[in-house]
């Protein structure tokens, strides 16, 4: 039993700790080059949360990206052709994504093991090709010119205004703590635990009188509500716009870095695995860029023989003093 | 104009149908989605053009080493790499074999840069039938690959090896029970498609070009055919081949670029009215 609190006391202290660091981190190195790669692993963070939250129920997800293209288009258009505050953005970029998700996850969530794959891939490149082919759009140039978000006066403080990249890294922060919070509670909820039964049984699960596609949909228009707020974000940071952003790779990138931070966790695996792999392409990108598909194809293979459970079960692994190769004699 | 739509139509079918026929074969064996069959087409049509253009080999022993080493390549991802996570979760397989295109795609654009390379075609001229103008380059693509997809149609519904397949595809523990060994069904299986696939990379090459990122949209391609056809089923990846062949091709010539979008509305319109393809049984996977 002390045993057990004492390790909370540990997590606690550790997460404490973690958040201190990423909130001094911008004082300690002002470099926005690096501040703006950690905002990029903010976004790719809450992409591969979303991507696991759709696994939790069975799903393999090829076409992650296009939900935020949804958030990204629809923040950006309505900032440029109707002047909607970003800030507003943020939120209507949310729900827009939310109804293409419960109008896709209609259709899609019907659809069993790999076909729901690629039933996901179509529609992404329907979504993508749309956009590509729409002038309204912004067409295969896209959109440039998007706003910034707007200053706010944060009381007590001065006016926070958001032209550089360290006053967007903390609105990052706060979105990407916010996603983990709300996706970490659900998981570990009742509905968190049903959807886990869903993901093992689903016959079993609908014979049980668990209302499976109810619970299929509501985690997947949650798990895509996040991934275009993180879109509207993108756009308003990055502050253009194109297609070719959100190709089909893009999506087998966000799998291959929820799996190598750990699908098994909703928010260390996601919030792990992204930012590792973000952060080591930065760095291979300057040295040649045909290195960061080497290194995220070696990285995968690694991951999938040596560390199955991904990243975050190293300290586990370690704790117990041996890699188990490919889990071959266990099971 | 009808007669070029068609043998474009009957080109991109041919192509098409033999990536598909390759993915489906591996589906219904090995299951699992293979993300590395593009990036093996692709080092196909690579081995043709570093043995036809700097080497100065004769286009069909090009072809023949180029099928050889993508069949061993194959052999090689599946002893090494898919047979060790036999048992995995299906989130594993599909990891480890999205790693081995992504290594072979980087690993390509070390090799042969990345620029657009030509492969010379051994065909040139044209004929005439029934008043229509043909090139013999794009004819010799559409029959090479007829026999191909024909040999394969024989090779699975008439020889001993293909009833074991079929056997393997439809049951693997009865198939196991009854002497079939599962081991080397996997291995002859990636051996021939990846050398199929090979061989769609050698008679496409002449026809489009080759670069190191032809292999990524071969392998979608071949997956929106296997499911508007039915995962599994060699027959349906020849229907798909020819229903996204025969739009791609007449969509091209009358509506534009605005094709591409065609194929994916139809394999969802297609998916909503049969959630396993038009072929496929049902059948899942976890």
């Amino acid at each position: 039993m002390s045993s057990i609190s004492q390790g909370n006391w540990q997590k606690a202290f550790g997460l404490v700790l973690l958040g201190v660091l990423l909130i001094v981190f911008p004082v300690v190195v002002p470099d926005p080059s690096y501040v703006g790669m950690l905002v990029t692993c903010g976004i790719a963070s809450i992409l591969a949360m979303s991507w696991i939250m759709i696994l939790r129920v069975g799903h393999l997800s090829l076409g992650q990206v296009a939900f935020l293209a949804v958030g990204a288009y629809s923040s950006a258009i309505a900032a440029t052709r109707f002047g909607l505050s970003p800030w507003l953005g943020l939120i209507l970029g949310g729900f827009i994504t939310a109804v293409f998700a419960l109008a896709i996850g209609y259709v899609v969530l019907r659809i069993r093991g790999l076909y729901f794959a690629i039933m996901t891939f179509a529609f992404a490149e329907v979504i993508r090709l749309g956009i590509s082919n729409s002038k309204f759009m912004g067409g295969v140039e896209g959109i440039s010119g998007i706003p910034e978000f707007s200053p706010i006066a944060l009381p007590g403080l001065s006016i926070m205004k958001f032209d550089s990249a360290v006053a967007c890294y903390y609105l990052m922060l706060l979105l990407v703590g916010g996603t983990a919070l709300v996706l970490w509670r659900i998981d570990h909820s009742g509905l968190g635990r049903t959807c886990r039964a869903i993901a093992m049984n689903e016959d079993l699960s609908q014979s049980l009188g668990v209302p499976v596609f109810k619970y299929k949909l509501i985690s997947f228009v949650v798990a895509c509500f996040f991934a275009g707020v993180g879109g509207a974000f993108s756009a308003h940071y990055y502050r253009c716009l194109d297609p070719t952003s959100f190709t089909v790779t893009a999506s087998v990138i966000v799998q291959i870095q929820a799996t190598v931070g750990g699908a098994g966790a909703i928010v260390a695996g996601g919030i792990l695995g992204a930012t590792l792999i973000t952060i080591v392409d930065h760095f291979l990108i300057s040295i040649d860029p045909r290195l960061i598909i080497l290194f995220m194809g070696g990285v995968i293979l690694a991951v999938t023989f040596f560390l199955p459970e991904g990243v975050v079960s190293l300290p586990r692994v370690l704790r117990r003093g041996r890699l188990r190769v490919g889990n071959r004699f266990h099971n | 104009m009808l007669e070029q739509v068609l043998i474009n139509s009957l080109v991109l079918s041919g192509t098409y149908i033999l990536i598909a026929s390759g993915l489906t074969l591996i589906f219904g064996i090995l299951r699992v989605i293979n993300f590395a069959h593009g990036a093996l087409y692709m080092v196909g049509a690579y081995i043709v053009y570093t043995f036809l253009s700097l080497l100065g080999v004769n286009y069909f022993p090009s072809t023949l080493v180029a099928i050889i080493a993508t069949a061993l390549i194959g052999m090689a991802i599946e002893a090494g790499i898919l047979h060790p996570l036999v048992d995995k979760p299906l989130l594993a397989g599909l990891g480890a074999i999205l790693g081995v295109a992504f290594i072979i795609e980087g690993g390509a654009r070390i090799i042969w840069g990345e620029e657009n390379v030509a492969i010379q075609s051994p065909f040139s001229g044209v004929f005439h039938f029934l008043g229509a103008t043909v090139s013999w380059e794009r004819m010799a693509a559409v029959i090479l690959s007829g026999i191909i997809v024909m040999g394969l149609y024989y090779w699975i519904w008439n020889t001993r090896q293909g009833y074991i397949i079929r056997a393997v595809a439809e049951n693997r523990q009865v198939a196991s029970l009854q002497g079939v060994n599962e081991g080397r069904i996997r291995l002859l299986v990636m051996a021939v498609a990846s050398g199929v696939a090979a061989a769609a990379g050698a008679i496409m090459g002449p026809l489009f070009y080759v670069n190191p990122y032809m292999g990524g949209p071969a392998v979608f391609k071949g997956l929106l055919i296997i499911a508007i056809g039915g995962m599994g089923s060699i027959n349906g990846s020849v229907l798909g081949g020819l229903i996204v062949g025969f739009t791609e091709g007449v969509g091209y010539s009358y509506w534009g670029p605005l094709t591409e979008i065609a194929s994916f509305i139809l394999v969802i319109l297609i998916f909503v009215l049969r959630p396993h393809g038009l072929l496929g049984v049902p059948y899942e996977f976890h």
